[in-house]
């Protein structure tokens, strides 16, 4: 199991590493131990911030020296108000956030663009097991979520952020697909529309 | 000790062949430096860390002395073989500042012109002049550039310095429990400390080295105010409590403070606390340029790890956190932590797993 989601988020931050463009200057929020930030350095030649509010996932980064800000950043993004990023990235975070609208909104201040993974709570096994009684856990440790966010609920966020979907890529366990109800995980390239 | 880390440790002594100048306009002809060193210098001569102590530090921060094995050093959880200052790799040098009481020259030092001692005389300090004499110490060890300049408190200031001041010697910077400068509130109590010594009937306008005894119920008092300043509300409820003692039947904190405020005051000079304090108030990069930090930092080179802690109320997160954001907007390569660690500003000289682990890997990695 743990193999499975290893190797689907191995492909999701493929794919993240394939939308960036060469030498971007990148903010990833919610870095966790930095897998992404370390494959935009290698593959991309990013300079890359990671924000993180685990103490002990911040000593992990460092250990791998990536490049790693401690921070709330649900509480805004003051500590990089003077800088500006080419990409913001916000992998699998936004279900985890307090609120989620409000989190988009603000992490659109501090860049152009961005791109958010989320995980799909509309998938087809998710809905029938809501259907047996039980909602989507969180993959790994099987915790409750704070939110669940299907595709569409996402896609509604965005107009309501007035952040303006560029490209999306639905990914299942092992590849892409054209239908939500496949994805386990959704991608997406955002864009300020103001 | 059954861990000493780097094992004794003799102090070694620089003296500068030439006169030094201070940033104040006053001079000496020649200064001389308290040192000591851990682990090997390398044939490249590139793994050197260098470290700035505290207000109250001095040169003896790993390691036991050689004359008395009791006295351990001040950082000596982070230093030594396999610790975060990992001296199977790093050649470790550790400083008295000038104006100190240590071995350094100071205020307690003789006078090679009037063969009495400064006292009061000695010419005021800057942080930037500490930078200055270590650059002559750097110099005369033959290390073109540090690894890392490492330092908590007002020695992450000095650390702050030395990148600003030599971007090209400086490739990584340590900043633990800092600020770029201090807020007034911090400037208060340094004031109060002061007070305290000044107002001492024994001290004689600075000029006590040939009484009957020194400031030493000032002083005392200074350091008492400090340690509750360094410790959280938290750390102390939990190490004393309401306890009393069961012989004089006073409280275990009053005990503490005495105890701490008596041990220091017969081991530091007063005119060195009095230098120490206000160079540590009268530090501020940013003044040069307006109070603009962010073009203050600029010239750095150096690769940044900012450390604070959560209850550390004296230094506390939102002045590394100013840092950080200044650091950050002039594109340096910067690095933070705010840890959870509840000694209070203290929580720099204890050893916190996370924060060992941190400082260990971002050394490990970038130095």
């Amino acid at each position: 199991m743990l193999s499975v989601m290893k190797k689907r988020l191995h492909t999701m931050n493929q794919l993240i590493a394939e939308w960036m463009p060469d030498g971007s200057h990148v903010l990833d929020l919610g870095c966790g131990k930095g897998e992404l930030l370390k494959l935009l350095e290698k593959n991309r030649n990013v300079t890359g911030i990671g924000v993180e509010i685990s103490q002990d996932l911040v000593a992990e980064c460092i250990e791998q020296g990536l490049h790693v800000i401690q921070d709330d950043f649900e509480k805004g993004l003051d500590l990089f108000s003077q800088d500006t990023f080419d990409y913001l990235v916000l992998s699998r975070t936004l279900q985890e956030t307090r609120d989620p609208e409000a989190t988009l909104r603000h992490i659109m201040q501090a860049g152009k663009r961005a791109i958010v993974s989320i995980d799909n709570a509309g998938h087809l096994r998710k809905r029938l097991a809501f259907l047996f009684g039980s909602q989507p856990l969180a993959e790994g440790s099987g915790a409750l979520l704070q939110h669940q966010i299907t595709t569409a609920d996402f896609e509604k966020l965005c107009a309501r952020a007035q952040v303006r979907i560029v490209q999306r890529k639905y990914l299942t366990k092992k590849s892409q697909t054209s239908f939500p109800l496949l994805a386990e995980t959704a991608v997406y390239q955002l864009e300020k529309t103001t | 000790m059954a861990d000493s880390g780097v094992g004794p440790v003799e102090t070694q002594f620089f003296t500068s062949d030439k006169s030094f100048n201070f940033s104040s306009g006053g001079q000496l002809p020649t200064i001389t430096l308290a040192y000591e060193t851990y682990g090997k210098l390398n044939e490249a001569r590139d793994n050197a860390i260098l470290v700035c102590h505290a207000l109250s530090g001095h040169q003896h921060a790993a390691g036991t002395r050689i004359d008395n094995t009791q006295d351990i050093g001040w950082w000596d959880t982070m230093i030594g073989p396999a610790r975060p200052l990992d001296t199977d790799k790093f050649f470790v040098v550790s400083t008295n500042n000038l104006g100190g009481c240590h071995g350094s020259t100071g205020p307690s030092s003789i006078n090679s012109a009037t063969n009495k001692r400064f006292g009061p005389d000695f010419p005021k300090v800057t942080i930037e002049d500490w930078v200055e004499a270590q650059v002559l110490l750097a110099d005369h060890l033959r290390i073109d550039s540090f690894a890392a300049v490492v330092g908590g408190s007002i020695g992450g200031m000095q650390a702050l310095s030395w990148a600003v001041r030599y971007p090209l010697r400086v490739r990584c910077a340590v900043i633990i429990a800092g600020a770029s400068r201090l807020t007034t509130q911090n400037i208060a109590f340094n004031e109060i400390a002061r007070q305290s010594i000044m107002r001492d009937p024994d001290f004689s306008d600075g000029n006590y080295y040939d009484n009957r005894k020194p400031p030493s119920s000032g002083l005392a008092v200074a350091r008492m105010l400090g340690h509750v300043t360094y410790l959280s509300d938290d750390h102390m409820q939990d190490k004393f409590g309401r306890e009393r003692r069961e012989d004089t039947g006073i409280f275990q904190i009053e005990s503490y403070l005495r105890h701490q405020g008596d041990k220091f005051s017969q081991s530091f000079d007063a005119n060195t606390y009095l230098l120490m304090t206000r160079a540590l108030d009268a530090f501020d990069p940013a003044s040069a340029y307006d109070g603009d930090l962010v073009k203050a930092l600029s010239p750095a080179n150096a690769e940044f790890l900012i450390i604070s802690f959560k209850s550390d109320w004296r230094f506390p997160p939102a002045r590394s956190r100013e840092l950080v954001k200044a650091l950050i907007a002039a594109r340096k390569k910067a690095n933070y932590a705010e840890l959870n660690a509840r000694g209070g500003h203290d929580a720099f000289l204890l050893d916190d797993p996370t924060y060992h682990r941190i400082v260990k890997g971002f050394l490990q990695r970038n130095a």
